[in-house]
């Protein structure tokens, strides 16, 4: 939904001119309405794949195994799976934004469970991601410096991109179970996964967190260090740098004003994707090594269940905090680089 | 993604010669082909020095090891580990298989669905691209919209959710039937994962050589639109897809990893590297070897892929003017890890 | 205080040597520069692109250093060694006594820094300000500037301001702590002609008022004729002549001199459409009356009241561009063996009018007729056919060649499309370098292993290979070096009688095209504003910006293309 959200703008429009239609407000209105339109389709799809695959049909999943033709026909009957396709999508929006859906195999409510397990994996997204950003920026940052000094300076600059490049390689679950098998079963450091929270022990809550957000941040800290490093790069051979350094000003002000000021706003915007990601249940696999019982583990039990409501309940969460994160970067974005403007 | 610099027809070897001049890269592509090779050369070493196959259970069966007899299972259920013999080099798996031909196999299977997925996303995205960036209007305008909603779907997620779907049932469009545990399954659903990261910057960079004045000349000569996508645009993407190849490569085979982790991919009995990862969790703390050789392979071909598509884009041709764009997707839709960094180019 | 006639020297440079360190080895920008500024003189580095003129020019501040550059030499400011002086000092120095200007404005600004901001910066990096203080130097920094006296401008962004107003913003920076030395590197090459003439009085301006010493780097000699007290001329990290500015123009010494003098002066005398041997040969007719010859042809190409306009919101981003300006209501008429010449400052729709014409865009209302045919209606196919009777040169030569393809392959093609088969293929090919100056051994390369003249033959000899009757012209020149502007003009103009071509020749500068073309029409925001014989429009411009258009030319260039048509004039009017 984000894409070509933003323009680079080089005509000299008068800012006051642009903000006089206030476009703050009339861009908030053409990304609600897009965030309509993603949802809706984003439901009817997921619905649809549900509807055509052989296996789907809901009414062997409300049965069980052991029911009869008879019973599964009375099922059909009585939860409206005879009736046409769009009054089955209708009726199911209708008890989803009523709050009134339940999951089929477990006959739970769908938006209570997901509201139990939105707590881990709001820890989660909001621990790794601030770890994730400070040690890529941090990394992003010495590595570019290195790269532009001594040799034994370059050196460590490609000791530092080769461990990015690791990071970037290693899948989470893997580097999860390697934790969990090294650190908290061996060395007995941190406990076994599951989630306590943070109401019940906050000391608790750290240690049980520890581990996945530094799976995530390994992980993701590899990328944003090598997006920085290239951003800072490319940066420094910018006309303005140079101006900076003809102007005499000192070395960090040239460093922080001019280089990294703008060499961060990649970094920025990207990060708050993820973060929507994250938290729409992105990081199921980490949810599921570390048994989090986060939106995500939830989303995976779900679909290996086939159970439709769960699924279409969290794929249009996930659509819905991408679509928001989204539009907030590019009023972030917008805030930060006054070339880019809203539309 | 800038282009490749073109060579004329004096130095069209040159390309081996600035490999030779990156340790890193030559690297990176001797551990892929020797990958690549051990994987083909499996039923070989199934027959010759393993004497099993990758689904024969020998769950009753006992190992020499140094002269002593062992359980291949203990029966606590503990898998042996390596024995660094002909016989499970590298230790068995709970239902007593041996891992090291299960670990070429499984690297048969997950290689063969990567390298199908990258040629499935590749070819779409350049068909995407082509068409949505030459013909722009409504065809571009649907072909974005669609490329968005893929976008804003989580890549597990989606990847989940397809997989699971078709895996269990197989399915039928009609034509074409694919029976549930077919290879060719979560190729395509992993291949269509991709489609809009590639295509993206590659429509970027269509639009940006339609505007340039070669394409107007030819059109100047009477051209039609498809002669000159096919004689003067696709040759100019070429290098870009070439860049492209190792890393959709890589984040195909952890995406495939992804999947048959959750149960989503390659239907067990049939090995991959995911779901022997998957299985060795399972057991553990018993069976960390279980996890942690499928995992080194993976991790190895995984970084050799990166480190050649890194060094394929510094070999990008530093004249052209590439403008890294922001990418429009986060680091985590790259199946929660692996991540690109997408360069589109623009005219500057 | 400092006045011109103070002649010590300012700055010395002895035996300055720039390396680049690359992949392939030391690149050697600089071989081995000496030169001394005096106070309050202006001193013009000129060369061709690559000539190391630009490192010099950052290298009076040391920046070369910051870009991993191997130095040595020596650059002494007011006695002070600056090349290896520690950063401490090269940061009081940088902004305070030596400033620098680049080239474009747009990019030497912080994008994302508010203008007052920027220049707030440079103040209290030099002196203790507080803020308020400083941001209210900058308004007045940028008032004395030129720009005009409104708060708002401190709270714009570089992206908000003309081409113009950047410069402006630029030179404001970088006097505003009155530096001795101002280094003007091409800081005006990215500028429009009218903008670029009101920049260059801004610099005279300084040195009069505040006896700045004033280092001016250009490939353009024309620019600095009128204002440079010494010219330098650079070549191949060399200075290969240096002499007051009048002196060198008089009597150029070093071959590379009197090419870049040549770029224009010989154009007029010896390119000019004028003085062309076929002329001479067809039985020595005054020259003027090969105009008379020509008006007698037939219309090849006719735009009857021809607009173009973008939808809104559709093509948003291409609108932006300068190529895709509007047109309105333009009317136009090319005779056989006739050259147009189409003059207006960048955005006004000159490429946007050749776009139309050439049948690359088609115009929202309007007729255009080539040959008799409308362009505008019938099938895709006919027009396709009718298109190739006339081709296009365009600007840049490097975009305009697909990076991929040989000379062979580029050439190939359209030789096939007029006919040619297949065994003939190579003899044409060949043929037809030969034609534009190239030889053989040009076949096999790609578009980068040609240089940018060589670049634009080839362009050339793509366009001839279909046999247009009508040559589209779209800048031609502009995008190349002075000294190989001249060539490339040189061989239009043989092509031209040769061939027997109509052609329509677009250009910013109005000295050029009124030399190369038999009518003028002057564009001014999509509109033409004046239309009439080459050397009428010179001598007696009537249009406003026709006039600001002839003012912007200067003064050297001037006085050339008027000693060649002002006679003319006056014997047409005889």
């Amino acid at each position: 939904m984000s894409a070509g959200a933003l323009t680079q703008g080089r005509a000299s429009v008068p800012r006051s001119l642009r903000l006089s239609s206030h476009p703050l407000l009339s861009f908030a209105l053409r990304r609600l309405a897009g965030m309509v339109a993603v949802l809706f389709a984003v439901s009817v799809l997921t619905f649809l794949v549900f509807q055509v695959i052989p296996d789907g049909d809901p009414a062997l999943r409300l049965a069980g195994h052991l029911a009869t033709p008879s019973e599964i026909r009375d099922i059909r009957r009585q939860w409206g799976f005879n009736r046409p396709v769009y009054i089955q999508y209708l009726r199911t929006m209708e008890q989803i934004f009523t709050a009134k859906v339940v999951s089929y195999t477990q006959q739970v409510n769908v938006l209570a469970q997901v509201g139990e397990d939105l707590p881990p994996t709001i820890s989660l997204t909001v621990g790794a991601s601030v770890l994730w950003l400070i040690f890529g920026v941090a990394l992003g940052l010495l590595g570019a410096l290195l790269s532009r000094g001594g040799a034994a300076a370059r050196l460590f600059d490609r000791l530092l991109g080769a461990l990015a490049i690791t990071g970037i390689s290693m899948p989470t679950f893997l580097l999860g179970d390697l934790l969990l098998y090294y650190l908290a079963y061996r060395l007995s450091l941190f406990p076994l996964g599951g989630y306590v929270p943070l109401s019940s022990s906050p000391g608790g809550w750290f240690t049980h967190m520890l581990l996945p957000w530094a799976t995530l941040a390994i992980v993701l800290s590899g990328f944003y260090a090598r997006l920085l490093r290239s951003s800072i790069l490319e940066t420094l051979s910018e006309p303005y740098v140079r101006t900076a350094e003809a102007k005499g000003l000192p070395r960090a002000r040239v460093l922080i004003h001019h280089v990294l000021r703008n060499s961060l706003l990649p970094v920025v915007s990207l990060w708050g994707l993820d973060f929507a990601a994250v938290l729409g249940g992105g990081a199921l696999l980490t949810e599921t090594v570390f048994n989090l019982h986060g939106v995500g583990q939830y989303a995976a039990e779900s679909i290996s269940r086939l159970d439709i409501p769960p699924i279409l309940v969290i794929t249009m969460l996930t659509a819905f905090f991408v679509v928001l994160f989204s539009a907030l970067t590019d009023i972030m974005y917008a805030a930060l680089d006054p070339r880019v403007r809203l539309r | 993604m800038g282009s490749l610099p073109p060579r004329s027809r004096r130095d069209r070897r040159a390309p081996l010669g600035a490999l030779r001049r990156r340790p890193a890269a030559l690297l990176a592509s001797l551990v892929l082909a020797a990958v690549v090779i051990c994987c083909l050369l499996a039923p070989l070493y199934a027959k010759y020095i393993a004497h099993t196959g990758p689904d024969a259970n020998h769950i009753t069966e006992t190992v020499k090891i140094g002269g002593r007899t062992v359980d291949v299972v203990s029966p606590t259920g503990v898998p042996i580990g390596p024995t660094w013999q002909g016989r499970f080099l590298l230790g068995a798996d709970e239902n007593g298989r041996d891992v090291a031909v299960r670990l070429l196999y499984g690297g048969r299977n997950s290689l063969q669905i990567a390298a199908t997925a990258t040629l499935v996303t590749m070819l779409a995205a350049t068909i995407v691209a082509l068409l949505s960036g030459w013909v722009r209007g409504a065809l571009d305008a649907l072909l974005s919209r669609l490329m968005e909603l893929l976008w804003s779907y989580p890549v597990l997620l989606l990847g989940v959710a397809l997989g699971v779907t078709l895996a269990v049932g197989g399915i039928n469009l009609g034509v074409i039937t694919l029976r549930s545990g077919s290879l060719l399954l979560p190729s395509l659903i992993i291949g269509v994962v991709y489609v809009p990261y590639v295509a993206r910057p590659l429509r970027a960079q269509v639009i940006q050589l339609a505007g340039r004045e070669f394409v107007d000349a030819a059109r100047q000569q009477g051209l039609s639109g498809a002669r000159i996508l096919l004689s003067e645009i696709l040759p100019n993407l070429s290098s870009s897809i070439i860049a492209f190849l190792p890393l959709i490569f890589a984040n195909s085979i952890l995406l495939e990893a992804g999947l048959s982790f959750l149960g989503a991919g390659v239907q067990p009995p049939a090995p991959s590297w995911g779901t022997m990862i998957a299985e060795g969790t399972r057991l553990m703390p018993a069976g960390i070897h279980l996890v942690l050789i499928p995992g080194l392979m993976l991790l190895a071909t995984v970084i050799s892929a990166n480190v050649l598509s890194d060094s394929l884009r510094d070999m990008l041709d530093p004249r052209s003017p590439t403008i890294r764009l922001r990418p429009r997707a986060g680091g985590l839709n790259w199946i929660e890890s692996s991540s690109v960094e997408l360069v589109e180019r623009e005219g500057a | 205080m400092r006045t011109a006639s103070d002649s010590r020297a300012l700055l010395e440079v002895d035996d300055l040597h720039v390396g680049f360190p690359t992949s392939k080895g030391v690149v050697n920008a600089v071989r081995g520069v000496s030169f001394a500024v005096r106070e309050g003189e202006i001193v013009a580095i000129v060369g061709e692109s690559g000539s190391g003129k630009s490192a010099t020019a950052r290298s009076l501040l040391a920046l070369t250093r910051h870009e991993g550059a191997k130095l040595s030499g020596s650059v002494t400011f007011a006695s002070e060694e600056i090349l290896n002086a520690p950063y401490r000092r090269l940061r009081e120095l940088r902004g305070r006594e030596i400033s620098i200007v680049f080239q474009d404005p747009l990019s030497s600004l912080n994008p994302v820094q508010r203008i007052g901001d920027q220049i707030a910066e440079q103040l209290r990096a030099h002196e203790r300000l507080s803020r308020r203080d400083a941001i209210e130097a900058a308004e007045s920094a940028l008032h004395s500037a030129g720009m005009p006296q409104r708060t708002s401008w401190l709270r714009r962004y570089p992206s908000e301001l003309s081409g113009g107003e950047r410069q402006r913003v630029v030179i404001a920076m970088a006097v505003c702590l009155q530096p001795r030395l101002l280094v003007a590197d091409e800081p005006t090459s990215a500028l429009d002609v009218s903008t670029q003439a009101q920049i260059l009085a801004e610099l005279a301006r300084l040195r009069s008022e505040r006896g700045t010493s004033i280092v001016l780097v250009t490939h353009d000699l024309a620019i600095v004729a009128d204002l440079a007290d010494r010219v330098l001329v650079m070549h191949d990290g060399r200075i290969v002549e240096s002499a007051s500015s009048a002196q060198l123009i008089a009597h150029p010494q070093h071959p590379m001199s009197r090419r870049l003098l040549s770029a224009f002066a010989g154009l007029m005398h010896e390119g000019g459409r004028r003085s062309r041997p076929a002329d001479e040969a067809g039985g020595g007719r005054p020259s003027g009356a090969s105009a008379s010859r020509r008006t007698v042809g037939s219309p090849v190409l006719r735009l009857q009241r021809v607009s173009f306009e973008y939808e809104a919101g559709l093509h948003l981003r291409a609108a932006k561009t300068a190529s895709t300006a509007a047109l309105k209501q333009v009317s136009l008429e090319v005779r056989e063996g006739e050259t147009l010449g189409i003059v207006g400052e960048s955005g006004c729709g000159k490429t946007t009018l050749i776009r139309c014409a050439a049948g690359l865009v088609s115009p929202s209302s309007g007729e255009i007729l080539f040959e008799g045919a409308e362009m505008t209606a019938g099938r895709r196919r006919q027009l396709r056919r009718l298109r190739r009777g006339m081709q296009v040169v365009f600007q840049d030569p490097m975009a305009s060649l697909n990076p991929r393809r040989t000379v062979t392959e580029v050439l190939a093609r359209p030789l096939r499309m007029s006919g040619v088969r297949r065994d003939e293929l190579r003899a044409q090919i060949i043929r037809l370098l030969e034609e534009v100056g190239l030889s053989a051994d040009h076949r096999l390369r790609l578009p980068h292993e040609l240089s940018g003249g060589e670049r634009q033959r080839v362009g050339i000899a793509r366009a001839l290979a279909l046999n247009p009757r009508l040559l589209l012209l779209d800048e031609p020149v502009s995008a190349l070096d002075a000294s190989v502007r001249m060539q490339i003009l040189t061989l239009l103009r043989d092509l031209r009688s040769s061939r027997d071509l109509s052609c329509i020749f677009v250009a910013h500068d109005l000295a050029l095209v009124a030399t190369v073309s038999d009518t003028i029409a002057v564009m001014h925001e999509g509109e033409i504003v004046e239309q009439g014989r080459s050397e009428q429009i010179w001598c007696a411009p009537s249009h406003p910006h026709t006039q600001a258009l002839l003012a912007a030319v200067p003064r050297m260039e001037r006085s050339i293309a008027s000693s060649e048509l002002t006679s003319v004039h006056a014997r047409a009017k005889a």
